[in-house]
């Protein structure tokens, strides 16, 4: 089952590429560039789910304390940091030949940003604490109220008013290889995501096994 | 005993803790002033420079995290946190009664604070009414979630470095929320008031699960 997962990521990445660079038509006014909007939507999609789940599993800790809550919690974090890197980095190559700068203090990216600070400082958290059990309780506990912000980023273009383009909600306006190429590619992420997220989680059980019979 | 009689008793000993020491507070406030001061010079002079509210706000910030990360010293001496953690539903009236102690010395941090603003430039009266629901708002939050997480640093040396670098993020709704609601924006205001609702019952929430350790 394990050697099928690279050539199945990679079928999916081949599909993928082919329906964003070959099928999906450039558009009219950015061009080449827009390009990176399919692989920006599809991390900003596995970075809320990475950390929605974070908080879920830390709920599950809190409640059970159950060591796998906490391995999961930990890696939800993990990778959802991941994807918010990767949509931090993606949006700024954007957004340079676009807006003409690499950055502004766009509600939608200045909260993207802050959420990344959040999740960041819960890996802190956790590394001070080291081994510690105190730490675990600790982490969850930050990383429910890190999740608690997450809605403040969706509910940031519509009380701010900020710059970012608002694609949701306006499907009309979008061709359907743009279309097909946008859904694809978040599926293709979302099984990177799970992936990396089921990778990471046998990494940290791992290491945990490994303390124990040390 | 009640939980409000709980929290009461709490509160009213902290008080008195607070009063046999009343020279523990000036560090605070001369870092305040200092803080105000450093970034009113950093910014330019004149009245015009640099507009009172995030002036205020950091200065209130900054200041007011010394007070946060001080909220358990009292519990630390003697091991008395231990004992309290043995008593039943005690958790949430030690966290409502720091909160409330928190909330009150940051506001007393902050008329300091815009007293000394007004020193360097002069602040209107309408401007400064219709910034008061902002700052208590944003006091409250602040208060709240610094409250919670100082909970879980009690007898850690690098708490001074950790509760800023962990709270700071967690409260940019705030800091954004005082700096745009200052001019009494109702959707800021509500921004503000959503954040405490939220972090406050998550606070209550939790604050046991910390408290046990």
């Amino acid at each position: 089952m394990k050697r099928f997962i690279p050539i199945l990521l990679f079928l999916f990445l081949a599909v993928d590429f082919y329906l964003i660079f070959v099928n999906a038509p450039e558009e009219a006014t950015q061009g080449l560039v827009q390009k990176i909007f399919y692989f920006h939507v599809s991390s900003a999609f596995a970075m809320y789910i990475g950390f929605l789940l974070a908080g879920l599993f830390a709920a599950l800790y809190l409640w059970q304390r159950t060591l796998m809550w906490d391995l999961l919690s930990h890696a939800g974090v993990s990778v959802g940091l991941v994807f918010c890197t990767m949509v931090l980095v993606s949006g700024p190559i954007w957004a340079k030949p676009i807006w003409g700068t690499w950055w502004t203090w766009d509600p939608r990216l200045t909260t993207t940003f802050f959420l990344w600070l959040i999740f960041a400082a819960s890996l802190m958290l956790r590394n001070y604490f080291g081994d510690n059990p105190r730490g675990k309780i600790f982490a969850a506990v930050f990383t429910l109220l890190g999740v608690l912000d997450i809605p403040l980023v969706f509910f940031a273009v519509k009380l701010w008013r900020g710059i970012h383009p608002a694609v949701l909600g306006k499907e009309g306006n979008m061709p359907g290889a743009m279309k097909l190429a946008l859904i694809f590619s978040n599926v293709t992420v979302l099984v990177l995501f799970a992936v990396f997220y089921w990778v990471t989680y046998q990494l940290l059980r791992r290491e945990e096994q490994a303390k124990h019979e040390n | 005993m009640t939980f409000f009689g709980a929290t009461w008793a709490l509160f009213k000993k902290e008080c008195l803790l607070q009063a046999r020491q009343p020279a523990s507070l000036l560090p605070m406030f001369f870092f305040s002033f200092l803080a105000l001061l450093i970034l009113k010079l950093g910014f330019g002079e004149g009245e015009g420079a640099v507009p009172w509210v995030p002036l205020v706000w950091a200065t209130t910030l900054f200041g007011g995290m010394l007070r946060l990360t001080r909220s358990f010293d009292a519990e630390e001496e003697g091991d008395l946190l231990d004992h309290l953690r043995i008593l039943p539903g005690i958790a949430g009236p030690l966290f409502l009664s720091k909160w409330i102690l928190n909330f009150l010395f940051i506001l007393l941090l902050e008329i300091a604070t815009l007293a000394f603003a007004g020193i360097f430039s002069a602040i209107p009266l309408t401007e400064l009414s219709q910034a008061v629901p902002a700052f208590l708002l944003g006091t409250l939050g602040l208060s709240c979630v610094g409250t919670l997480m100082a909970g879980m640093f009690v007898g850690e040396g690098r708490r001074d470095l950790l509760l800023p670098i962990l709270a700071y993020p967690i409260l940019v709704p705030v800091i954004l929320g005082v700096l745009h609601g200052a001019a009494l924006d109702i959707t800021w205001l509500k921004v503000l008031a959503s954040f405490d609702v939220i972090f406050a019952t998550a606070s209550f929430m939790v604050f046991e699960q910390i408290l046990k350790g």
